[in-house]
């Protein structure tokens, strides 16, 4: 233990985490101002009268038309003073709170890139960026210091280092790799790309494709961590999300986020040289961050990442395929990992007069709530005892929901997705294995194409 | 480390070898939008626009000289012209947005077009009305009526005269006005627009075909069947069929379905069934391409052995109409969850970020 904490406390140079903070503030102002411009807010948070919300976390609601409005006009704010190490202490924090309160409201929008960045701007609230290059130092408001203990750097090097490595090991599957599904469903899509349109069409570039992107995440940590290679592997990082950025417009900010924010893997000469801070400075004034909490810093850096190792394996637990059920599928670092596409209608059933009715899911949903439901099963679930709820405020008695799913997985043919004859409004959400979904029917699941 | 990395990269070639053998083809959405625009879309809407403008002059000549002999011709040209309908009614964008809605809401509202024809003081453009309009209204007024009953109520009734021309005069003008509309600068646009992502023709067009397939299993002939979405309620109600006054509702649900197969094959041309990806995937076994094409051949074949009108079938012949139906959901299964898959559009889409 003693040698853990020694190691994580050895100081080091602050120069990457603080020009870290600077990219990253930059790049969540940036964001927001683009969520913003595109109508997002009003789209997805003011627009859809009905919320999917997170288990656990029913109680969070969206604000009013302003209310929402100025939950991300603060979060723009919060995010321009950390880059500016402004209030560094109390931006970082609020910034934390309503990022995440916003991404709570509707797990629609789920995206692994907005839980990477609920994850850091978490961090960032206990790691003391603002100690060098900022505006609280200017203006006196913190003792400066560009030296810092190990875990506080390497915090977030090991966060982007676990997105890259669970995205690379969850591509381990027969499809990605047996099959190069979906990318062989996707890349002939964006044939039209400038210059390497008429590859995409090849099986092979599918296949080149998926072994490449398998490899580049699992392994690309490693060689970003290792002084040698660190430089070369960031040229990889460029090119690897340069390249998903084109072909995958929808992906939106994702790439040029993970660009920036890896820079904090290069060797530190790099930062300092970027920020004008000389070596001596850092060594002379090694000692300023005092290390009276360091056996607490080291069980918080523990406790984190044991979370965050153990997590994406919580898939484990359930029976099956975990991308027909999803479930242990969120929070687990599996991005772009399959073409999912279905449809679902529901009946409403007054238990006593036994009168029907067949819901337009759109007089409910927004298309990208439509569309989401679909394919996720606690979604359905959700939506389901929402339709309950509705018709029992309208006079029906007891009402039962019933659904009729379709989903088709990496092309591989629609089949029934969740058994029609179960009252939805019967059933509850919770961690065990939810019994109505029909367990996915291998023996269909040949493809036409040999290999 | 670096043995690490040979290995999975002699891994990777090892794997990536086999698939070198393939030569794959080239698959262009140019021509498939060109031959779908230029060979199955404007002349559906051709046909539709010269059969609604030939059901025009029809009823203006009809209105000028009521005469019994001139119905059943009147009547065969309305007849065709709802028939030729049936083909574009899926191109539900451009120009063509909202048309189903506004030409071809059923069932009709008797009692409004009676209300409508006898009193006039209508709005043909307003939503109240969109039930008391397009060509079930006609089929409402020129076939509920003995001949007699119906030249007498446009020899008595002016209003009843111009209502019936009126309606006529908007189907003609909607169907004409998208099809210059495509005719001149829609079909560059609909050829253009090349991408799967918002805007690109190809999404666009499987939404509205996703769409009007289940609209044909639900609205055709679920509801008469007394189905609530995918739930018998076994109430049969046969006035809830298109084309119910007329009895032509098996008629105008194979031409639908013939359309729609059309379109998938492309006719002669470039169509969806020769799109790789439609190709290479598959619905239970069988590649997804000869499956959708199949399943529309089972469609109509459904509906064919309906060996009566479906009016008299819901009565005497309801295990066939169920079938027909049974047969459609799956064609909407087909198109709006595999096809749009394999190709890769997304069916309910918003510009949004994914991953």
């Amino acid at each position: 233990m003693t040698r853990i904490t020694n190691f994580l406390n050895k100081q080091v140079s602050g120069a990457p985490l603080v020009l870290f903070r600077v990219a990253f503030g930059v790049m969540m102002a940036l964001s927001i101002l683009r969520f913003w411009a595109m109508g997002w807010v009003e789209q997805i948070y003011i627009k859809p009268s009905f919320f999917f919300t997170y288990y656990g976390f029913e109680w969070v609601k969206p604000l009013s038309d302003n209310g929402m409005y100025a939950v991300f006009a603060l979060m723009l704010l919060s995010a321009v003073f950390i880059a500016l190490g402004f209030a560094y202490r109390i931006s970082s924090v609020l910034f934390f709170l309503l990022f995440t309160y916003v991404e709570l409201i509707d797990k629609t929008t789920y995206l692994n890139h907005y839980y990477f960045i609920s994850i850091i701007a978490l961090l960032l609230c206990f790691l003391p960026a603002h100690r060098m290059f900022s505006l609280d130092v200017k203006l006196g408001l913190t003792k400066a210091s560009s030296a810092f203990p190990r875990w506080m750097v390497l915090s977030i090097q090991l966060q982007m280092a676990l997105v890259y490595f669970f995205a690379g090991i969850a591509k381990i599957n027969h499809d990605w790799l047996i099959e190069a599904l979906p990318l062989r469903i996707w890349l002939p899509a964006k044939n039209d790309t400038p210059f390497i349109g008429a590859l995409l069409n090849e099986t092979w570039v599918a296949y080149l494709f998926s072994w490449c992107g398998m490899l580049f995440d699992t392994l690309i940590p490693f060689f970003l961590f290792w002084r040698r290679t660190s430089y070369w592997a960031y040229a990889l990082v460029v090119i690897f999300h340069v390249l998903t950025a084109i072909l995958f417009p929808s992906i939106g900010m994702f790439p040029f986020v993970m660009i920036v924010c890896a820079t904090v893997f290069l060797p530190s000469e790099f930062h300092e040289f970027l920020l004008g801070t000389k070596n001596e400075e850092r060594r002379t004034e090694a000692a300023s961050l005092a290390t009276r909490s360091t056996h607490l810093a080291t069980t918080f850096f523990i406790l984190h990442f044991s979370i965050q190792l153990l997590l994406p394996f919580r898939y484990v637990f359930y029976p099956e395929k975990s991308f027909w059920h999803e479930e242990g599928y969120r929070f687990s670092w599996r991005v772009m990992l399959m073409e999912k596409a279905g449809m679902a209608t529901f009946h409403v059933k007054d238990s006593v007069t036994k009168q029907l009715t067949e819901i337009r899911n759109a007089d409910y949903l927004t298309p990208q709530q439509e569309k989401q439901m679909s394919t996720q099963p606690d979604m359905l679930l959700q939506f389901a005892k929402h339709l309950a709820w509705v018709h029992e405020q309208q006079g029906w008695h007891k009402p039962e929901v019933y659904v009729e799913s379709y989903v088709s997985l990496n092309g591989k043919g629609s089949r029934q997705f969740i058994r029609n004859d179960i009252n939805l409004a019967a059933q509850n959400d919770g961690f065990a294995h939810k019994h109505w979904i029909l367990p996915y029917d291998f023996k269909n699941d040949k493809m036409t194409v040999r290999l | 480390m670096n043995k690490l990395f040979t290995i999975s990269l002699l891994l990777f070639f090892i794997f990536s070898l086999p698939s070198c053998k393939e030569k794959k083809e080239d698959f262009d959405r140019k021509p498939l939008l060109e031959n779908i625009g230029n060979n199955v879309i404007i002349p559906s809407y051709k046909s539709a626009h010269e059969k609604a403008l030939a059901l025009k002059v029809a009823i203006a000549d009809f209105n000028n000289w009521p005469e019994p002999q001139k119905l059943p011709a009147l009547r065969a040209t309305f007849k065709e012209a709802y028939l030729a309908w049936q083909a574009v009614e899926t191109y539900e964008f451009g120009k063509g947005i909202a048309q189903a809605a506004s030409l071809n809401s059923f069932p009709t509202d008797s009692a409004k077009i009676r209300n409508n024809a006898l009193k006039g003081n209508y709005n043909l453009q307003a939503a109240t009305n969109l039930s008391a309009k397009g060509f079930p209204a006609l089929d409402f007024i020129l076939f509920s009526m003995s001949d007699n009953d119906l030249i007498n109520l446009i020899i008595d009734f002016p209003t009843a005269k111009q209502y019936l021309q009126d309606i006529a005069d908007d189907i003609s003008a909607n169907i004409t006005a998208t099809y210059d509309n495509w005719n001149t600068s829609h079909i560059n646009t609909f050829i253009s627009a090349t991408g799967l992502d918002i805007g690109g023709s190809i999404g666009i067009l499987c939404n509205s075909w996703a769409q009007m397939t289940e609209r044909s299993r639900r609205e055709r002939v679920g509801n008469s069947l007394g189905y609530v979405g995918l739930i018998s309620t076994g109430t049969i109600n046969s006035k809830l069929l298109e084309g119910f006054y007329a009895n032509q509702s098996k008629e105008l649900v194979i031409a639908n379905l013939q359309a729609g197969k059309n379109l998938f094959t492309g006719g002669e041309g470039v169509g969806f069934d020769d799109y790789p990806q439609v190709k290479e995937a598959t619905f239970q076994g069988v590649p997804l391409n000869v499956e959708i094409s199949n399943q529309y051949d089972k469609c109509i074949a459904a509906a064919n052995a309906v060996s009566t009108d479906f009016k008299t079938a819901l009565l005497n012949d309801k295990p066939k109409m169920e079938t027909l139906f049974l047969e459609l959901k799956k064609l909407t299964v087909l198109i709006k969850v595999d096809m749009a898959s394999a190709i890769g559009v997304t069916i309910n889409y918003t510009d949004n970020d994914g991953d």
